[in-house]
């Protein structure tokens, strides 16, 4: 039932039913199983309403827009991959996980918010930043683009963005791209 | 300790021809009596409400937030704030390229609220085909913004699916 789950959970389980109904329908599965092709997009398509939605109104307020409703539509919409997708997030999912190279790299298109527990300092830390290759450029709030190391330095051991003189505060948005080794 | 300026430009649900603005600055200066913000769309033309003369919004300096209702449609704009002094003089000054797209979102929101209520929505010709170019046309105005820094094309993808908005009735 999708009501236990809070909507950030739900937006996380869509994620990942999304390239699990995508890699069913690029390994031929919808020709025995009635599989919708477009499923995945049809997913993220709800999937970022959804999001957008929570992040202007997560207590959902509006009296509008019902986030509930879209939620557990979004939840329904991802059907038979749900569950597997909860299984993968909880990390007992191995079994419906293709096998990984251990030689490729996966591109992470990045966006971030600060949270207050990094806020008015100088450096900011995210844990996929670990091992990040090639993280060039971030904006901060849609800004100016910043580069490394003109505007801020990764120290990719520790997951850690310095920004020098600058500050991130609470509530900021951070945009960036990178290779990480999978 | 001097100021450190900084701010932050959203928008509201429900309030999609307005800009809100957060000041997020730290320290302070006492030279400052108030804010001056300047709005600039795609075409270099300034945004201010409905009756101001002036290229700019003034923000009173005793508050640190801000509605703006400036916005006739979806707009990548550039929005600066100079903190003055009592001449007018910009002390501090800081700008931000900004991805205001609430007229789009907003419908693409009624449009998967309208699929929870009647769920056979889906089938009908082309639907999802238009709802999915919409989303495309946001989602590409959001990264022409926070990847690309790219005010115009920004705005391209807004009109495009500002074209969808005002024609719903074709589309959807």
């Amino acid at each position: 039932m999708a009501a236990q789950f809070t909507i950030p959970e739900i937006i996380e389980i869509a994620k990942c039913s999304q390239y699990l109904a995508d890699d069913a329908a690029s390994k031929g599965n919808l020709f025995g199983a009635k599989l919708d092709p477009y499923l995945g997009v049809k997913i993220y398509t709800i999937r970022q309403d959804v999001s957008d939605l929570y992040d202007l109104d997560p207590n959902n307020t509006n009296g509008v827009y019902d986030l509930i409703a879209m939620g557990n539509y979004l939840y329904g919409m991802c059907g038979m991959y749900a569950l597997t997708a909860q299984a993968i997030i909880a990390g007992g999912g191995g079994s419906v996980v293709p096998p990984i190279n251990p030689n490729q790299y996966i591109w992470y298109s990045f966006v971030g918010t600060v949270g207050s527990d990094q806020d008015n300092s100088s450096t900011y830390y995210n844990s996929l930043f670990v091992g990040a290759l090639e993280l060039n450029t971030m904006t901060v709030n849609s800004g100016a683009l910043q580069t490394d190391p003109t505007n801020f330095t990764l120290d990719p051991v520790t997951g850690t963005i310095d920004w020098g003189s600058n500050k991130f505060f609470d509530g900021d948005i951070i945009a960036t791209q990178f290779y990480r080794k999978l | 300790m001097p100021l450190s300026e900084n701010f932050y430009a959203t928008q509201q649900i429900g309030l999609p021809s307005s800009v809100y603005i957060e000041d997020t600055s730290t320290g302070s200066d006492g030279s400052i009596s108030a804010r001056r913000v300047y709005i600039t769309d795609a075409q270099n033309n300034y945004l201010v409400p409905t009756g101001t003369t002036t290229d700019y919004t003034v923000w009173s300096y005793a508050s640190s937030t801000t509605s703006i209702e400036c916005l006739d449609a979806d707009t990548a704009a550039y929005v600066r704030v100079d903190w003055v002094d009592s001449g007018g003089t910009a002390l501090y000054s800081k700008t931000t390229l900004c991805d205001f797209r609430l007229f789009a979102l907003q419908q693409s929101f009624a449009l998967t609220q309208a699929l929870t209520a009647q769920p056979n929505i889906i089938q009908d010709s082309n639907y999802w085909t238009n709802k999915m170019i919409l989303r495309c046309n946001i989602d590409d105005s959001v990264e022409a913004v926070s990847i690309g820094g790219n005010q115009v094309v920004a705005q391209g993808a807004l009109d495009r699916a500002a074209q969808m908005v005002n024609n719903q009735s074709i589309y959807f």
